[in-house]
């Protein structure tokens, strides 16, 4: 075997500057401060939900205490965000219930993501009829709206943290199979999925060793959006009375306990309110920042 | 010698199949028509058309990547016809491509080493050891410097791309090498070393190649056979002496005619130009008689009724024509 000398001439260079994900992200984020708010936002939440326990002033009132000297007291130094029916801060309460809406949103979207994920990849991947049947299945979920179908699901069972997570994955899945449907089928016409196939490469290697890396940056992009969806969504299943049940300090359980008190006790509403409304934004904000960074379509 | 590639009468048709109720969505597109090819160990066979003359179909039967609609594909002594499970492990295990857009064909998700050792792994040859001390190997051989071999295929320029496609298509130590128009997407520099490193593969390993290409300037240099093909028939085939000093076919004649020349001068040393009328017919509409006949300036009456088969009109070379009887 001859080699040809290292030392030869080399083609021509690299044509393109390379620009590295690190350089990209950084010229994104100067240019996008939404972005650099988004983010700022979705780690204090992790954060807080990480950390609950040590950052709530009162985290026993996370649970069925009762305070009752101190009900219904409005905002002031010592009570943040004022204090509930029976005398919980309210502070303290959204504090510990960051753990359960970010718990439920990253088991609702692992769960979603793994059957989705493998089903929109066998299907666009084999096609015909076995591809056929996963979509036409995946459309009849779709056809139903993701509240109305998990609204259906919560009532057939007893409300609680686990059933909200199966219900909404069990409704939000359908996204996943169709966004990975969608980028294999494209993927696959790609002249490296010929080459797997002339190495010898098996159907299974190609289509999860070969292909699936390639949806990577879409898959991050979409769990990140999702997540503040799916916040939203168990919010409003706690408030119809279908998610966690009180006295667990989920925020749509806590607007629906405090809407009773409008419009004297505006602070048990506004709050958790808040709380939902910043969890959506910054995740959406954050998505879309890292679309832009990872070079996703719009 | 010992035959590593025969094609006996190979077609390909691209059916629409049935609509509903049993009518026809679309005609049926005969992509290669009884193409016959024979190719030895060392031989270097060029397929020349322009698109849509089947010659990329014609690289994809070999490789088993579709299927024939008839006719008989020998590969490295086996029937591969019929494309069992086992037919392709052994087509896999003898014949590998190199493709013509080295990005696309580079899984932008993986590393020079990981892409070069995806054969070896998905034929389970050698341990991990073993494979990454032969990618080492492979690298040198296609020139590559070892320090890229943990970049990713968009870090590469177009030739050094190329050089990634072609180790991986040696990994294997392959008995044919599919040459789909390796160099169409690369400046005319890189063209020439990377065509300067087949020939010195070819040189080394004795590997038999099929280059599928429409740059007849490429195919001079590198196929010691020229078949020229044109929608989806072979209508001309022998030595790339032959061809390029007595091309028979008005085909063949006309695509000569076709290459570029900077000085005028250099015009009377190729053979001279016979008109052409009219487009590129569609694989769909294949007109009766010879497929060419419409765009030929000698078209007789025979022409547009009898199909021409190929005939000798010399040793080694292959003519389907009318004119020649």
């Amino acid at each position: 075997m001859t080699s040809i000398a290292p030392s030869a001439p080399l083609d021509d260079e690299p044509h393109s500057v390379a620009v590295g994900l690190g350089t990209r992200a950084w010229a994104s984020l100067r240019n996008s401060p939404l972005t650099v708010i988004g983010f700022l936002v979705c780690l204090g939440l992790v954060v807080m939900a990480a950390f609950a326990p040590w950052i709530a002033p009162f985290p026993e009132d996370a649970g069925a205490v009762v305070k009752f000297h101190q009900r219904l007291q409005p905002p002031s130094a010592e009570h943040w965000f004022g204090t509930d029916l029976v005398g919980r801060d309210v502070l303290s309460r959204i504090v510990m219930g960051s753990r359960i809406s970010l718990a439920t949103a990253v088991a609702v979207i692992v769960a979603a993501a793994l059957i989705g994920v493998p089903l929109g990849v066998i299907a666009a991947y084999r096609g015909g009829w076995t591809g056929a049947s996963i979509m036409r299945i995946n459309e009849v979920f779709l056809a139903i709206p993701s509240l109305v179908f998990v609204l259906v699901v919560t009532s057939l069972m007893r409300p609680s943290l686990p059933v909200t997570i199966f219900a909404i994955a069990l409704a939000w899945w359908t996204w996943y199979a169709r966004l990975a449907y969608g980028e294999v089928l494209s993927l696959k016409e790609e002249q490296f999925v010929d080459a797997a196939r002339t190495s010898g490469a098996s159907d299974l290697r190609i289509a999860f060793g070969e292909i699936l890396p390639n949806l990577t940056s879409v898959l991050i992009v979409k769990t990140t959006l999702d997540l503040g969806y799916v916040i939203l969504l168990g919010a409003s299943l706690g408030f119809l009375g279908l998610g966690p049940q009180p006295p667990a300090p989920e925020w749509g359980t806590m607007v629906a306990e405090g809407r009773e008190q409008l419009p004297d006790a505006w602070w048990l509403t506004t709050f958790p309110g808040l709380a939902v409304f910043a969890a959506v934004v910054g995740f959406n904000l954050f998505g879309d920042g890292l679309n832009d960074i990872l070079g996703g379509r719009d | 010698m010992t035959v590593v590639l025969r094609l006996d009468r190979v077609s390909k048709v691209f059916g629409s199949g049935r609509g509903w109720f049993g009518r026809s969505r679309r005609p049926d597109v005969r992509a290669v028509s009884e193409v016959s090819l024979t190719l030895e160990t060392g031989g270097r066979v060029g397929l020349v058309g322009e698109s849509g003359s089947g010659k990329t179909t014609t690289a994809r039967l070999i490789l088993g990547l579709t299927r024939a609609s008839a006719g008989r594909i020998e590969l490295a002594g086996r029937d591969v016809t019929a494309l069992t499970p086992e037919d392709e492990g052994h087509i896999h295990r003898s014949a590998q491509i190199v493709f013509q857009d080295p990005l696309s064909s580079l899984n932008p998700k993986k590393s020079v080493q990981q892409i070069v050792m995806l054969p070896l792994i998905a034929q389970k040859i050698g341990t991990t050891n073993e494979r990454l001390e032969r990618v080492k190997e492979l690298l040198d051989q296609v020139g590559l410097p070892q320090r890229y071999r943990n970049s990713l295929p968009d870090r590469l320029s177009g030739g050094q791309r190329q050089r990634v496609g072609i180790a991986r298509a040696l990994a294997i130590n392959p008995q044919l090498l599919v040459l789909d128009e390796p160099t169409a997407s690369l400046d005319v520099s890189v063209q020439a070393r990377v065509l300067a490193l087949l020939d010195d593969l070819q040189r080394s390993l004795g590997i038999a190649q099929i280059m599928v290409s429409h740059n007849l300037g490429v195919i001079r240099h590198v196929a010691d056979k020229v078949a020229v093909m044109y929608l989806g028939r072979i209508v001309e085939q022998g030595s790339t002496a032959q061809i390029f000093s007595a091309p028979a076919h008005p085909y063949t004649q006309a695509l000569f005619s076709a290459i570029p020349v900077i000085d005028p001068s250099e015009r009377a040393s190729l053979p001279q130009r016979p008109e052409v009328k009219g487009e590129v017919t569609s694989a769909a509409h294949i007109p009766n008689g010879c497929a060419f006949h419409p765009r030929c300036t000698s078209a007789r009456a025979e022409c547009s009724n009898v199909v021409p088969q190929l005939k000798a009109i010399a040793d080694g070379h292959q003519v389907s024509c009318h004119l020649y009887p």
